[in-house]
């Protein structure tokens, strides 16, 4: 294998597959041993519930990576859309439109972030958390800081809906996973993301819109967010502007994990952010599983990152070194 | 091909949980007077890592090694202030099938469905310092934040001699605060009208935060009397914001709880007082109440198949003052926080 | 009436005035080239032919019939497209993707239709006879392959001109074959292909016509019967020498400072050996490409050194990184002043002392401001930098000239005794270079070697004692500047062998 096979051959991503799902079992087969409830029924349906939030908005964040950008936004456009809902439902206003009504509000968040981003010439990270802090800030002076209750019985009972025993947050996201895995492969469109964030200049001279590009991607990740924001409410009943802090660290190191590159657009997959998932939703719950303290929860998520990025970018580094 | 397998995966664990979603039947733990077999139990709390919990934490430890060491105790919640990570800790605890859950929640609704589901899943739930009051949990053990409050206003009134205007600094929203506030200024009306409350900041319960606002609040206007904190972190905040504007002689500063901070400004006369209530203590009593929710005994309960509790248990409040501190007995209480690891 | 035609065009960039007035005819079923040193404005024109800029005035004509093109897309409905020197290859997609990337086949919805897009690809490929497999992931191939990918990609819009930037800089001696082939294929169907180059034999090789291109004009076009190397090579070069250049050198030692024996780095030049003495200025010429940066990187300590040894003063050295040859008294004095030799945001002063700064600190770790001031106001004299009270000024903010004289002013202040310089005056104006072609004479004269590289012809003839002449990688011979011309100097350069006078 030469040196160019070996830095762009999909051997080398399912390297990393692989040694995340080695990971993964692993950690699994550790649990498993030490704690009798890490494989029950209701312990791996907590599992995917602690984590499905993130789950949900790392598709999105996913497309954004691949592009080359990043979007913090996220963190502040969840409890946003939570609140909108909570107040559009408390004001009579019929579900499905105010749902509709919440979504349109993200994408108008995430055109004016792009446009913010393209015209003031900014770094996507520093619009979008200023844009997230802007959003906190609005989420604290509706709310005054309390949660906001007392939603219409209707909604209220729509959190214990369950179709095919699954609560909705599930079929939400089981069905935008399938899209995404889906369309990121075969959709004309999704497959330019990574040529614009492999080459911007090769892309437009190929004739790709850049720019419209750029607004859906973040139009995307932000309606992801409100979609977040929309079955948080859901599943607790209420609204706070506390929901959603520092789930853009979570999010991102997630997809990070799965292998996308945070510093070379163009490079990634959802397939990754997928395993990605799998394996945060898993340390998440081992750490409360085992009693670990919060403080090592956070050196051992860094390691894994580190490990993550190690992996994925590590090793094409040194290839390139070496011939 | 990998692809596929990782998409194998995720489809396998969700598929066990749907299993599991139909196994979910209550299973009532503890079978009270039985052989001592290992227990559980699981405190949960918002922003981990704060002082005032860690005390809690030290009571609940204290108390269950009063009873004996089958039991094993563990702290829990997100480092950061999130309610709805919260109540998915709380889901994850309920996972693990300890014997009793204690509960310190970030917001009053956001917790009632995980209280709940842990209720359905038989393991008893008692709250702590920040209440769920619709959740169903069996008792609230914590402090009357109005009379707090009321504390703090009685001693601000006389140390101000009956006049003059004060702030107040806080985080909206968390519940004990707007109580310890609203308690606060409802003391001073029927009480000593003459001091008014002309300022209520919100300093984010971080206290470089709180010196930004109160450097701001006094320079706006130098007239402020007294600054109440209705968090522990306000008052070192506030002493530090007095202090560079020179103003310490002409502001009184009193705060809630005690850190080391605050301990060694009272000590040093920068804060006149701080009003405390006992986390240790509340900690204690809320582990005694899960172990007896867990342990029916004969006495007729008013939450079967739990143990009987009352609903409510309020430690009470006082104020501590750098006088105070200066006997050795009172300072070593509230010297020396417990570090959990 | 010619296929495609310039008709008189002209194009500035700010005050640049990069294209004069050119105008040049070009025919259908033919290889068409354009030759031109750097600046020469071939790839400006290029690109106004392939839409990317607009020209000021002039226009272009298709088949008689004007044409405005505002962008690559609007290039390509006229049936023109470029294949740029830069590929741009999606690494990690497909090869059949990267071919029909935006204009993929597709089914409902927008989802490609995998199996008309692999097949559709083969037959573009098969069109130019590349074996290329469609489904192999463009980043694993060799360029040569990237390029017929990129070649294919233009193609298959169906254009009839198809314009190649410097096609052959990356490819093997196999490869260029293979794209010559592929040319003369495309050439029989009638397209017409516009080829730049700078390599002479190439261009003698394949083309049909060639135009030379100098200081933005076109000196004419050749067809095949002409195409003489004497004759392009007079073409390209020919202008009037009116700059006034420094006297040679007073006094050139026979002491060799710096020797270079056969000294190779893979990729970049091999087999280069030549001396340096002191007092003397050594001019190393060569079009972009010839491999002198590398060359002198290498020799600095900023890259390694595969084959061959170098020699200071006649004792074998091997720098491991720039801070060795620094001590040593080697200072290389970069092309690039804002990327690699310059701190844009940081004063005059601190710039002027940064690479000698053990020199002006005491107790070996804090400076010394005055003795920081003292130096930088003394190199300010001396080199007349403006503003004279700019010590404290950010280097951002000077002229290009005056900031070139920073940099000066930097390596000065390390004290060497071999001073390397990387087209120092490009970006400059005419009365800054003329004082840094003084410069640099003071200082062979005081002693130093002097080691200039550049790609300027007038300049290296103006101010070396002699000419080391690089192309591609080799340095085809060392001249000494007796009554040299330019034409002597790129006969060196375009020549098979390497001879040393």
């Amino acid at each position: 294998m030469n040196k160019r096979e070996r830095i762009f051959s999909v051997k080398q991503i399912n390297f990393h597959y692989l040694v995340l799902l080695l990971l993964i079992l692993i950690v699994t087969g550790v649990m498993a041993v030490r704690s009798p409830y890490f494989l029950t029924g209701s312990n791996l349906q907590v599992l995917i519930d602690t984590f499905i939030m993130e789950a949900i908005m790392a598709l999105g964040m996913t497309m954004v990576i691949i592009s080359g950008g990043i979007d913090l936004t996220i963190a502040g456009i969840l409890p946003f859309s939570s609140i909108v809902l909570a107040l559009l439902l408390m004001n009579k206003v019929p579900f499905a439109a105010a749902v509709l009504l919440v979504l349109l509000a993200a994408a108008v968040i995430g055109t004016i972030t792009n446009t913010l981003r393209r015209s003031l010439h900014l770094h996507p990270m520093v619009v979008t958390m200023a844009i997230a802090a802007v959003l906190k800030g609005v989420d604290l002076t509706i709310t005054g800081g309390s949660a906001i209750s007392g939603l219409p019985d209707s909604f209220v009972r729509l959190g214990s809906v369950r179709i095919l025993g699954m609560p909705v947050s599930w079929i939400v996201y089981i069905i935008l996973a399938i899209i995404f895995l889906y369309f990121s492969k075969n959709n004309r469109w999704f497959l330019q993301v990574f040529f614009v964030g492999g080459n911007e200049d090769a892309a437009r001279l190929s004739g790709i819109k850049v720019e419209a590009l750029y607004r859906n991607v973040y139009i995307i990740s932000a309606s992801l967010a409100a979609v977040a924001g929309i079955l948080t409410a859901i599943t607790y009943s209420s609204a706070s502007y506390s929901y959603g802090t520092n789930a853009d660290l979570r999010v991102i190191t997630t997809v990070a994990i799965g292998g996308t590159s945070l510093t070379h657009g163009g490079s990634g997959s959802v397939a990754g952010t997928l395993l990605g998932t799998l394996f945060m939703a898993i340390i998440y719950n081992a750490f409360v599983m085992s009693g670990i303290s919060t403080y090592y929860q956070d050196v051992v998520t860094g390691a894994f990152l580190i490990l993550a990025v190690l992996l994925s970018e590590g090793i094409k580094v040194l290839k390139e070194r070496k011939s | 091909m990998k692809r596929k397998i990782a998409l194998g995966l995720t489809l396998a664990v969700l598929a066990s949980g749907l299993a599991g979603c139909g196994n979910a039947a209550p299973q009532t733990s503890g079978t009270g007077g039985a052989a001592k077999s290992e227990e559980l139990y699981s405190m949960v709390v918002f922003t981990k890592g704060a002082e005032y919990f860690n005390w809690c934490y030290a009571g609940m430890k204290d108390a269950a090694a009063s009873i004996g060491d089958h039991i094993t105790v563990e702290l829990q919640g997100p480092a950061e202030w999130d309610a709805s990570l919260e109540a998915r800790t709380v889901e994850q605890v309920t996972a693990k099938n300890p014997t009793g859950i204690l509960v310190a929640s970030a917001d009053e609704t956001t917790l009632n469905a995980a209280i709940g589901k842990a209720l359905d899943a038989g393991i008893p739930v008692i709250g702590f310092d920040s209440d769920a009051a619709e959740s169903g949990r069996l008792s609230y053990v914590g402090t009357d934040n109005y009379d707090f409050g009321a504390t703090a206003a009685k001693s601000m009134a006389e140390m101000l001699g009956g006049e003059g205007e004060v702030a107040i600094c806080m985080v909206p929203g968390a519940i004990a605060q707007e109580e310890r506030a609203e308690g606060f200024k409802n003391w001073l009306e029927e009480n000593a009208p003459d001091i008014k409350v002309v300022s209520e900041l919100n300093d984010e319960g971080d206290v470089a935060k709180s010196e930004t606002v109160c450097t701001a609040l006094l320079q706006s206007n130098p007239n402020i009397k007294g600054i109440f904190s209705t968090h522990g972190y306000g008052a070192p905040g506030a002493a530090a914001a007095a202090r560079t504007l020179n103003m310490l002689e002409n502001v009184v500063i009193i705060g809630s709880d005690y850190s080391s901070a605050v301990i060694e400004l009272l000590q040093s006369g920068d804060i006149e007082g701080t009003v405390v209530d006992d986390p240790y203590l509340i900690g204690y009593e809320a582990f005694m109440l899960a172990y007896a929710a867990a342990h029916p005994t004969a006495v007729p309960s008013a939450n079967p198949p739990f143990g009987h509790v009352p609903p409510v248990i309020y430690g009470g409040s006082q104020l501590l003052t750098g006088e105070m501190l200066e006997d050795e007995a009172v300072l070593a209480k509230y010297q020396n926080p417990p570090a959990v690891n | 009436m010619s296929y495609l035609k310039i008709d008189h065009i002209t194009k500035s960039f700010g005050n640049n005035k990069v294209l004069t007035d050119i105008s040049i005819d070009f025919e259908k079923g033919e290889i068409h080239s354009l030759i031109g040193e750097n600046g020469a404005g071939k790839s400006t024109l290029m690109k106004i032919i392939g839409g990317i800029y607009q020209a000021d005035s002039g226009q272009i004509l298709m088949e008689g019939k004007p044409v405005r093109m505002h962008d690559p897309i609007e290039a390509y409905g006229c049936g023109i497209g470029i294949v740029h020197q830069e590929l741009s290859i999606a690494g990690n997609m497909t090869a059949a993707q990267n071919v029909f990337v935006n204009h993929e086949p597709v089914k409902w919805l927008g989802f490609i239709d995998w199996k008309k897009l692999y097949a559709d690809a083969a037959a573009e490929f098969d069109k130019i006879g590349a074996n290329i497999d469609p489904r192999a992931i463009a980043g694993t191939l060799s360029v040569g392959m990237q390029q017929m990918i990129e070649i294919s990609k233009v193609l298959s819009k169906d254009v009839n001109v198809l314009i190649l930037d410097e096609p052959t800089s990356a490819l093997s001696d196999n490869e260029i074959e293979n794209l010559f082939r592929i040319l003369l294929e495309l050439k029989k169907m009638g397209k017409l292909i516009i080829f730049i180059s700078h390599k002479l034999n190439e261009i003698t090789r394949i083309s049909d016509k060639v135009s030379v291109l100098r200081d933005g004009t076109c000196t004419g076009t050749l067809d095949r019967e002409h195409m003489e190397v004497q004759t392009i090579i007079r073409m390209m070069v020919g202008r009037n020498i009116d700059s006034l250049y420094p006297p040679k050198a007073k006094c050139r030692s026979n002491k060799k400072a710096l020797s270079a024996e056969h000294i190779s780095r893979t990729g970049k030049f091999s087999d280069v050996s030549f001396d340096i003495c002191y007092g003397e200025i050594v001019g190393m010429f060569g079009l972009v490409g010839a491999g002198r940066t590398e060359c002198a990187f290498s020799v600095f300590g900023a890259d390694k050194i595969d084959e061959g040894q170098i020699y200071l003063e006649g004792k074998p050295v091997s720098f491991k990184n720039p801070a060795q040859a620094i001590k040593e008294g080697v200072c290389y004095l970069s092309e690039d002043r804002k990327a690699i030799g310059l701190f844009v945001d940081m004063t005059v002063k601190e710039n002027t002392v940064a690479a000698c700064l053990k020199s002006v600190c005491r107790h070996g770790q804090f400076l010394d401001e005055n003795k920081a001031k003292e130096k930088t106001e003394g190199y300010i004299r001396e080199l007349d930098i403006h503003p004279d009270h700019c010590l404290d000024y950010k280097v951002r903010n000077l002229s290009g000239g005056n900031q070139q004289k920073v940099l000066f002013a930097k390596w000065l202040a390390a004290d060497p005794r071999i001073l390397i310089v990387d087209e120092p005056t490009r970006g400059v104006d005419v009365g800054a270079k003329a004082m840094i072609h003084h410069i640099l004479r003071k200082l062979a004269d005081a002693g130093m070697a002097v080691w200039m590289i550049s790609s300027e012809l007038p300049e290296i003839l103006g101010v070396s004692d002699k000419v080391i002449v690089m192309h591609e990688g080799r340095c085809k011979g060392i001249l000494e500047n007796e009554d040299l011309t330019e034409e002597d100097v790129m006969k060196t350069a375009f020549r098979e062998e390497a001879e040393h006078e």
